[in-house]
């Protein structure tokens, strides 16, 4: 018997080829343990070790992957780098510590799915073509779109996931149509092509269309400004560790690979492109910050919260790929800093007695004293200040990165943005902490930290430490190719 | 070594107490005592240590973030060593003041520490991007010391304090940023190496350098942008009344020397007469708010805009008596101020109002604290003798150099402040005992005579013997105005 197609060279892996794929491959050994695990009637408990032992041998195995050369798989379906590696560590890391929190006792496909979300959002950031994009897009959105909707029938889930999945389902097609746009003027889906058929000046304004429907569909993803209504809904009333998930893991790999796909297409070199892209940016500043004043729920709050931060990311993508450090380092604290909020909404609401983190006002808070539960409490506020970027929290660093790489490229409007948007969030932020500690406690219920609490406690400590942990190991061994200094000497 | 330490051990201390918050309040005032005493001995040992003679001399350093050229580095020099004293005697006062006061339990003393380490942390650094963090690390305790332990309207004042003092701040951060894209570095002694080429205040110099003085001046506060102050103050509890006054508008000073002087002299230069205009017009209005005021507290904080306001006046006069001047009357204004707060804050404890006309007749209930109160308030009036007359003395002489208009314009705060003052004591210390005065007891307890004391006897050192303070910063002021003079890059 002979299988040529078998012994192609796309089927000779070397042990190299095995080390880069070995994430990929722990994680499919995770889902098909969770899946037998969910075939017995597992408890929450199970599902949650599970997860968090793949994940955890997840990051080993990029971890020792970290510094090896770049290896391309079929093509340009998947490139894996030092980047990539760097993406897929932070991933798991937001997953482990939502799966921490993760309260979902009736369904137990949570597990599986959440592991198979995990998979396309450790692809995406890899694609190098647009047919890989897609495909990666959708692994991750479907079991997304369940994810959302696991609470059903509370909380206003049903109007939520429903929103949710129709306006994913849209911007599918959009991408879909923009990618046939993209592909009718280039002949190809390869980002590499396409760079080179924008750089002949060889592009029409079918390939700009082509581009922005993909932005736009992008832009949905991480809850940009014009399509980010469903955000506040589903980070309201999904289960809070799969919100903190959805809200941190995915916005950190739909924006990586927005980042590379966006370069390596040469879309940014579109200056309409660029400038209708800045433009969204600056539209979810204002919007996400406006909202985020105006809310009495806590997590609709967070929700319009995140809405700006995806904003000052969006601000500095068109900087390219120089960005990329600062990008990731800000993506990963925000990201980690909203867990570790939600980890504690998680932890208060028990304090407050309220059924769900989803009913929690702001006003709420003032029953919480903050002497009882002084140490929830004051996580609580390190990862609300975080998020304002104030130092020496995590945050503000990947604030300055952002706002410098900005700068020295010359977008010193974008970075003037950025700045102004920060100074609204304090508002928002500050408004938090009135009732927490300014406002004497109203309630006078006692304080058990009962075992419920100790997941979400341990997941927000943890939270904290990693935060800081990134920022220095990503601040010494950043991969070279986006190294800051070297952008800094090419930007001037 | 000692320079890590001097910012370090607060922030260790702070962390320390907050593990003892279940601990009994003695047990946690007095650890808080200790804590300050080792803090103390590094702060003996900076004194001691210190050679005048040379500026921005880096005794410690990190190479925390290398690609954006910055790395923690601290160094003491004639600028920041007084300040860095006279926020140690402050703290040190002040723990004496908390011991047995109820409400000042672990948290606020573990604030408090973290506070310092965030001040003093801000001196020592000669590194913008460690100078920022150090300064916007200040704003968490304080917002938590003013709007929780704050009197009733602490909140919208605790906001107040942190809106005016991060908007300025984030303008401080974009000038930071501009320099080190456009310099690869952020050290002080690189960037004053550099001498960045000056082109008017449109140019990057003059941009760079509103950006540093609006954050600034937004801190010492510089007329109009003063309108924080008289709230934070007033609803501030004393700790952080006398700290507020003593240590963190000081840094408003400080950092316009360092930050601002030093870097961009050409810049400064140009601005100069804008912002002795604005301190002139702060002395003034400063004066007259305060005399209008029927809350002691409310009118300590105005008469702190009016004596700011000579300051800065001192900074743009570019005299060399002006900016001695200004660095003197920094110690002298956080003595005075500080111990006028104190006194105040120790009859408030027991009387619970601020209203002016509630009191009356003091001297006849407590001589001694009166006593006490009305030599705070000469020395914050400028009584010859004082540390207030030799601050405001060389201040008005350099001016005058500079500026007559200015000059006589502001000499009137001297004699408004005198108007002021007296009044105050008139109403408070003398006459017929008030109605509040008549239901209280006024007794001190010996702490809080021990947190007193020392201030009046320094300001009578200072007042006296201003020499060896002279000594110390001489060389620090001699060395900026040489480099106002040099004037490069025109």
């Amino acid at each position: 018997m002979n299988y040529p197609f078998f012994e192609s060279e796309v089927f000779q892996l070397t042990n190299a080829h095995w080390v880069a794929l070995s994430p990929y491959l722990v994680l499919c050994v995770g889902i098909v343990l969770t899946t037998i695990a969910a075939g017995f009637k597992a408890k929450v408990c199970t599902h949650r070790s599970l997860v968090g032992v793949t994940f955890v041998a997840t990051a080993l195995a990029a971890i020792y992957g970290l510094g090896s050369e770049a290896i391309n798989f079929f093509g340009t379906s998947l490139l894996i780098n030092d980047m990539l590696r760097w993406t897929i560590l932070a991933i798991v890391g937001i997953g482990f510590l939502a799966a921490l929190f993760v309260d979902e006792e009736e369904h137990g496909e949570w597990s599986t799915l959440l592991l198979i979300s995990t998979v396309g959002l450790c692809l995406l950031p890899g694609a190098r073509d647009w047919v890989a994009f897609f495909v990666y897009l959708e692994t991750l959105a479907i079991p997304g779109y369940v994810l959302a909707g696991l609470r059903l029938r509370r909380d206003g889930g049903f109007e939520a996931s429903l929103k949710y999945l129709l306006m994913g389902a849209f911007a599918s097609a959009l991408l879909l149509m923009g990618m046939t746009l993209v592909y009718g003027v280039a002949g190809s889906f390869d980002y590499a092509v396409i760079r080179d058929v924008v750089g002949r000046d060889l592009f029409s304004t079918m390939l700009v269309a082509g581009a922005l429907l993909i932005a736009i569909s992008s832009a949905f993803k991480v809850a940009l400004a014009p399509v980010h209504m469903w955000a506040a809904d589903i980070y309201q009333s999904a289960p809070t560790g799969i919100a903190a998930f959805l809200a941190g893991a995915g916005k950190v790999a739909v924006f990586m690979a927005m980042l590379s796909a966006f370069s390596a297409s040469g879309f940014f070199e579109i200056a309409v492109f660029s400038k209708l892209f800045m433009i969204i940016g600056a539209a979810s500043v204002i919007v996400g910050n406006l909202l985020a004043l105006s809310q009495k729920n806590l997590r609709r709050m967070l929700a319009y919260s995140s809405v700006a931060s995806a904003g000052y990311v969006a601000l500095t993508l068109p900087v390219g790929e120089t960005a990329g450090t600062a990008i990731l380092l800000y993506l990963v604290t925000y990201a980690l800093g909203f867990l570790l909020c939600f980890a504690c909404l998680e932890g208060l609401v028990r304090i407050t007695g309220k059924p769900s983190t989803a009913s929690l006002e702001i006003s709420d808070l003032k029953q919480v004293d903050s002497k009882k539960a002084g140490l929830i409490v004051a996580l609580f506020s390190l990862g609300i200040f975080s998020m304002a970027g104030i130092p020496p929290l995590p945050g503000f660093l990947g604030k300055y990165l952002m706002i410098s790489d900005l700068w020295s490229a010359g977008h010193t409007a974008a970075a003037i943005w950025i700045i102004t948007g920060s100074m609204l969030g304090l508002a928002y932020y500050l408004k938090i902490m009135v009732p927490l500690y300014l406002d004497s406690p109203s309630g006078n219920k006692t304080v058990s930290l009962r075992s419920s609490v100790k997941g979400p406690l341990a997941s927000a400590g943890l939270a904290l430490v990693l935060m800081f942990v990134w920022v220095w190991a990503f601040a010494y061994m950043a991969p070279s190719n986006s190294d800051m200094s070297t952008a800094r000497v090419e930007a001037r | 070594m000692t320079a890590l330490m001097l910012f370090l051990w607060p922030l260790l201390s702070g962390l320390a107490l907050l593990c003892l918050i279940k601990a009994p309040l003695k047990v946690v005032q007095w650890t808080n005592l200790a804590l300050h005493l080792v803090w103390g001995v590094f702060v003996w040992k900076a004194w001691t240590d210190f050679v005048p003679g040379q500026m921005g001399t880096v005794s410690f350093s990190w190479n925390w973030f290398p690609s954006l050229g910055s790395s923690l580095a601290l160094g003491i020099d004639g600028l920041s060593l007084p300040l860095i004293v006279l926020n140690f005697i402050l703290s040190f006062l002040l723990s004496f003041y908390s011991l047995g006061k109820e409400k000042l339990g672990a948290t606020y003393l573990a604030l408090f520490s973290i506070l310092n380490s965030g001040s003093v942390g801000s001196l020592l650094a000669l590194d913008a991007l460690a100078f920022y963090v150090f300064w916007e690390f200040m704003l968490i305790p304080m917002y938590f010391l003013i709007g929780k332990w704050g009197s009733k309207n602490r909140v919208y004042a605790a906001l107040k304090f942190f809106a005016f003092t991060m908007a300025g701040s984030l303008l401080m951060l974009l000038a930071i940023i501009a320099l080190g894209t456009e310099y690869q570095t952020l050290s002080w002694n690189a960037l004053r190496d550099a001498q960045i080429p000056y082109n008017g205040l449109g140019g990057f110099q003059g941009l760079v350098f509103l950006g540093f003085l609006v954050a600034f001046a937004v801190k010492i506060p510089v007329w109009p942008l003063h309108t924080w102050l008289p709230d934070a103050h007033t609803e501030a509890p004393t700790g952080a009344s006398v700290i507020l006054a003593g240590v963190l508008l000081k840094l408003g000073v400080y950092g316009i020397a360092r930050w601002g002087l030093a870097l961009f002299p050409l810049a400064a230069q140009d601005v100069a007469t804008v912002m002795m205009t604005l301190g002139a017009i702060g002395v003034v209005l400063g004066s007259f708010a305060a005399w209008k005021q029927t809350d002691i507290k409310r009118m300590i904080a105005y008469s702190s805009v009016a004596h700011l306001g000579f300051m800065v006046l001192g900074l743009f006069a570019f005299q060399e008596e002006a900016l001695q001047g200004a660095m003197f009357q920094n110690l002298a204004h956080g003595l005075s101020t500080g111990a006028l707060f104190l006194i105040f804050g120790i009859i408030y404890d027991r009387t619970h109002t601020r209203e002016i006309s509630q009191y009356g007749g003091l001297a006849s209930k407590n001589g001694l604290l009166a006593t006490a109160f009305v030599f705070s308030a000469m020395a914050s009036i400028g009584l010859p003798g004082l540390p207030g007359f030799i601050g405001e003395f060389l201040i008005l002489s350099g001016t005058f150099f500079t500026n007559k208009t200015i000059a006589l314009v502001s000499l009137s705060g001297v004699l408004l402040g005198a108007v002021y003052m007296l009044s105050m004591l008139r109403k408070v210390v003398f006459g017929p005992v008030g109605p509040t005065l008549e239901s209280h007891e006024i007794k001190l307890t010996w702490n809080e005579w021990v947190s007193v004391v020392p201030l009046l006897v320094l300001m009578l050192i200072l007042g006296m013997q201003p020499q060896f303070l002279f000594e110390k910063s001489k060389f620090a002021v001699e060395w900026i105005m040489s480099l106002m003079a040099s004037g490069w890059g025109v």
